[in-house]
């Protein structure tokens, strides 16, 4: 439009929007003068007056349509429309309370839910990782499970100037334990974990740190002890002050300087760790570099430990990064046969990060999406059977010049308004969801805590408002624009009585909630099946009254020391009155992945090559760990005092040892030698005892071969502590009460000891199955509120459907219809939609079921069993909700029945 | 009563203008003189001899597109009886636009007459 026009049109438009009083009078005026007129001139034609007035009226075509179209025409109309809709709605969600309150709170169950999950979703999945254009950043580790295997630190020095593919290249430790260390900063000392990583590390994240700078290459080949702090050590230790840098910091009893901070949205490679220091410096790579000879990045000792992280080239796909690696490695195991290094995979980080709990997620947002669905056609219904009732009012609308459009849209207004009350609600449900969300979430979900009620989420949430609105709003309202208004006119004077098109429509939303409900509570019957078969496995030993701790001493402790305050502790806990038993483990758990491991000879086997190792676990025990596990010996014995490090090397081997390496022998008295190159590697190790399986490795995985070993009978030298820094106390009460006494002894015996993750045996394996049972009980939470909604659906059909027809069924019961009858009749009609949804939701169910398989466990995806638990309870509380009306149907009382017209 | 030929043919409606040239023509009309909406109609049916019906239904609605459009405004003045009535008449930019019309209509009508005298072979 042109400017001048605009000129005119924006202070009419204005006028006819503020003064609309007065622009509607002016407009009554004018077509009355007109009336007049007209009719003067009929009667000057020599008509009489009622027929010239008739006559100019009919002229006119209606005076109200007349207005009608023009206030149309002036263009503002559907401002005027709007806001009057929107006061019009608000009066009758007021003054139909029960209808909106239960709308508005069924609708605010499911907009919350999902925008509680899309928050999440959203800090997890979509939201950008905080570095330079992140989709660019790459991993590139071994494939860790099945198959172990690695590189040598040689190699990724070499890459980094051969590599095409990559920008940058960095690597990092991998194995968490070693990069644990004691951290002192004024205060008591505390265990840490830290991360060591080479100097490209930040350049290939293209991160900058939020004071000072990072370290460089020079100081990574000098083993510099410097560090960058983690925003929270910064703030907990040092109070965030600007002058920290240059500062020192003991870790692992030496100084370090402090070179730098890094912002707080920077996590990487771990969630909590707590600086950033040279790969160089890590306890490992110093103490190799030291005592052995060997050369730390030249060696097999350190396969696996470390993982790379990419910056590929723009143009370059991770498929050809992929490609180029493979090739590399191709070209090494070539040229340098015997360090066989292991095929690598070059993994985008975001998908790494997220790993398993993308699809976790996935689920999780379709189930709230389903019972976001169900509310809204629980809503729809509800509607529906609200507009029967206002037929009467839309067609009088309709006689009096309401066009079809003008309507819908004000039935459309009055579900907006509807869905945005509740998205209000529903928006304050997703704060406190949310909050307990990440409350109650397992640790393993990255980036969890950056989950938050943004703007992103809040444009979520009204998007979803508004989709709900018309998802439950468009067909009621263009249902009831398809009715004729002579006709609702008609049928609405002679009392109420749903045409049967309505009826259908309605039974079909009955049965999709139930379909829905179907598949979300298969789905949720599954995974607690999966995580009941969980808790119920085999664990090999007996968990209760087990207490665990973990005692480590500050680094540069004589080995000695360690070893004499490990004896002593054992000793003076065995003596506590409630206390049953008390030994050690290298590691309580092996949750992380297993390597492949071969052993260099097997009494009468031939080694095997090293495409044919597989993961085998191998520690060092002390005390009475067996006994205090509960585990059970099956065969031989197990370690005595009289083993010592002068007696022949003897080890405790588990079933799936014995069965891996001599599976129809007698495993007693076999020997082997382990695959580690340093210590008693070479000598003869004899099988003493065989003790059940214990799933140490994941209540969910395959339980791995084991070798154990007594504690004496390990190298001091050996870069683990020989000292088992893993307690396990079995006590006779309640282990955590003993807690204390325990904390008391020990402190008592060396003050410098550290004690850490003190918790009971059963915490240990709860917080195992914390990520199974976060998922569990959500998706048994939102199949719980879409059975309830269901239900409610279910129910509020009914009952609509029995005070619909009270009149009909008051005239059969008059004609002697008998009562039973009559109550059979509400149940069966209740019943047949609640077969055809649960029939319907089972074939939807076994499609879906599927794509969760990989979250069970323990049960298939189309387990018989749990699909008819599902069923039969739906048809049950099906049967319940169709009950409350069926019976009021039967006690209808003809009297009081025909007399209700 | 005479029943006139334009009468019957009312009874098919046969004049229900396409809305660009009833606003033409009431932008003409309103060129002569101001007037109110019920002159118009009567101005309408005498200058077309009553060729061209106009209800009044479509009338007053077009009439106040036009306004809103900003080619008319309206004012409301006291007429020769007294009787006070909204008169439009027409800004300049309706001139302009009548302009733009008729030159439109001029081309068109000439266009579709010359093809209509096209000899039959």
């Amino acid at each position: 439009m042109r400017p001048e026009h605009w000129l005119f049109a924006i202070p009419l438009r204005l006028r006819s929007l503020f003064r609309w009083a007065q622009a509607d009078q002016e407009l009554n005026d004018e077509l009355r003068d007109h009336l007049e007129r007209k009719t003067e001139e009929y009667v000057a034609k020599g008509m009489t007056q009622e027929e010239a007035q008739r006559r100019a009226r009919l002229d006119l075509s209606g005076i109200e349509q007349t207005k009608e179209k023009c206030r149309d025409a002036r263009g503002v109309n559907w401002i005027q429309g709007l806001i009057q809709d929107v006061r019009y709605g608000l009066r009758v969600l007021r003054k139909s309370p029960g209808f909106t309150i239960v709308a508005v709170l069924t609708l605010a169950l499911g907009i919350g839910a999902n925008t509680a999950i899309f928050s999440v979703i959203e800090a997890v999945l979509l939201r950008p990782l905080p570095y330079k254009e992140p989709s660019h950043v790459v991993l590139v580790a071994d494939r860790q499970e099945p198959k172990g295997g690695g590189f040598l630190y040689k190699d990724f020095e070499a890459w980094k100037s051969q590599v095409r593919s990559f920008e940058n290249m960095a690597a990092y430790y991998r194995d968490s334990g070693i990069c644990r260390v004691t951290l002192t900063a004024g205060g008591e000392p505390e265990s840490v974990q830290g991360a060591f990583v080479s100097s490209e590390f930040f350049r290939t994240l293209g991160v900058q740190p939020q004071l000072g700078r990072f370290f460089n290459s020079d100081e990574e080949a000098h083993r510099a002890h410097v560090v960058v702090l983690s925003h929270g050590l910064w703030l907990r230790r040092f109070g965030a002050s600007v002058d920290v840098l240059g500062k020192e910091l003991q870790i692992d009893s030496a100084e370090w300087e402090i070179i730098g901070v890094m912002p707080a949205t920077f996590a990487f490679p771990n969630k909590d760790q707590q600086f950033w220091a040279p790969i160089t410096t890590n306890r490992s790579w110093q103490e190799a570099a030291l005592t052995t000879n060997i050369d730390p990045s030249n060696t097999r000792l350190f396969f696996a430990r470390w993982i790379l992280v990419g910056r590929l080239k723009s143009a370059v796909t991770v498929s050809q990064a992929q490609t180029e690696i493979d090739s590399l490695i191709a070209r090494l195991n070539q040229s340098d046969p015997d360090k066989n290094r292991a095929p690598l995979a070059v993994t985008p980080l975001g998908v790494h990060l997220s790993g398993n709990t993308g699809l976790a997620l996935f689920v999780l947002s379709a189930a709230v999406l389903f019972v976001l669905l169900i509310a809204c056609s629980n809503v729809a219904n509800l509607a529906l059977a609200r507009g029967a009732g206002r037929e009467r009012e839309m067609a009088v609308r309709a006689a009096l010049g309401a066009s079809r459009a003008r309507l819908t849209c004000q039935l459309f207004t009055e579900s907006a308004l509807l869905a945005l009350a509740s998205g209000i609600l529903g928006l304050a449900l997703a704060a406190f969801g949310l909050r307990a969300l990440i409350a109650f979430a397992p640790g393993d979900i990255p980036r969890l805590n950056e989950a938050r009620l943004d703007a992103s989420v809040l444009a979520f949430t009204i998007g979803i408002s508004l989709l709900a609105a018309i998802l439950f709003g468009l067909l009621p309202a263009w249902k009831a624009s398809q009715r004729d208004p002579q006709e609702s006119l008609k049928s609405a004077a002679r009392g109420p009585g749903a045409p049967v098109s309505l009826k259908r429509t309605r039974d079909v939303l009955v049965v999709a909630e139930f379909a829905m409900a179907i598949i979300l509570l298969t789905g949720a019957g599954l995974l607690v099946r999966s995580f009941l078969a969980v808790q119920s496995v085999d664990l090999g030993f007996q968990p209760e009254q087990v207490l665990a701790m973990r005692i480590t001493m500050p680094a540069g402790t004589p080995q000695s020391r360690v070893l004499a305050l490990h004896d002593e502790v054992l000793e003076r806990l065995a003596t506590l009155p409630d206390v049953k038993a008390v030994g050690a483990i290298s590691d309580l758990f092996e949750l992380g992945g297993v390597g492949n491991l071969g052993l260099r000879a097997i009494d009468g086997h031939v080694p095997e090559p090293p495409d044919k190792w597989t993961p085998l676990i191998w520690q060092s025990v002390s005390g009475d760990y067996f006994q205090a596990m509960g585990a059970s010996l099956l065969r031989g014995r197990w370690f005595t005092s009289q083993d010592g490090p002068n007696s022949p090397l003897v080890a405790v081997i588990d079933e799936n040892m014995a069965r891996r390496y001599w599976p129809n022998e007698d495993p007693l008295g076999k020997r082997f030698k382990g695959q580690d190159p340093r210590g008693h590697n070479d000598d003869w190790v004899t099988a003493v005892g065989v003790v059940r399986n214990m799933r140490r490795n994941g209540l969910e995985r395959e339980s791995v071969p084991h070798v154990f070993q007594w504690y004496k009978q390990c190298e001091p030298a050996d870069l683990r502590s020989s000292a088992p820094p893993d307690l396990v106390v079995r006590t006779t009460g309640d282990p955590l009460r003993a807690a204390a006494s325990l904390r008391a002894l020990v402190r008592s015996l060396d003050a410098t000891a550290i004690l850490s993750s003190v918790t009971t045996m059963k915490e240990q394996l709860s917080e195992q199955l914390s990520p199974r049972r976060f998922q569990t009980s959500l998706l048994g939470l939102f199949s719980l509120m879409a059975l309830v909604l269901a239900v409610v659906g279910m129910f509020a059909l009914l009952h609509y459907s029995v005070a619909q027809r009270t009149h009909e069924i008051g005239v059969r019961i008059a004609l002697g219809a008998q009562r039973n009858q009559v109550l059979r009749q509400v149940l069966c009609e209740g019943l047949r939609l609640a077969v055809a949804g649960v029939v319907i939701g089972i074939l939807g169910a076994v499609a879906l079921t599927r794509l969760i398989s990989s979250l069970l466990f323990g049960v298939r995806a189309t387990d018989p069993a749990s699909f008819a638990t599902v069923a039969g309870l739906l048809i049950l509380v099906a049967l319940l909700a169709c009950y409350v009306p069926a019976r009021r149907a039967m006690r209808v009382d003809p009297m009081v029945a025909l007399r209700y017209e | 009563m005479l029943v006139s030929v334009t009468e019957d043919m009312d009874m098919s409606e046969p004049s229900d203008l396409v809305q660009d040239t009833l606003d033409m023509l009431l932008l003409k009309i309103l060129a002569l003189e101001p007037m109110n909406g019920f002159a118009v109609s009567q101005r309408l049916k005498q200058v077309s001899g009553d060729v061209l019906q106009v209800s009044d239904g479509s009338l007053y609605p077009a009439l106040h597109k036009l306004e809103q459009e900003g080619w008319i405004t309206a004012e409301w003045k006291t007429s020769e009886y007294g009787r006070r009535a909204k008169y439009y008449s027409l800004t300049r930019l309706g001139r302009r636009q009548l302009e733009k019309e008729a030159d439109n209509w001029g081309r068109l009508s000439s266009a579709i007459s010359r093809v209509i005298k096209l000899k039959e072979a």
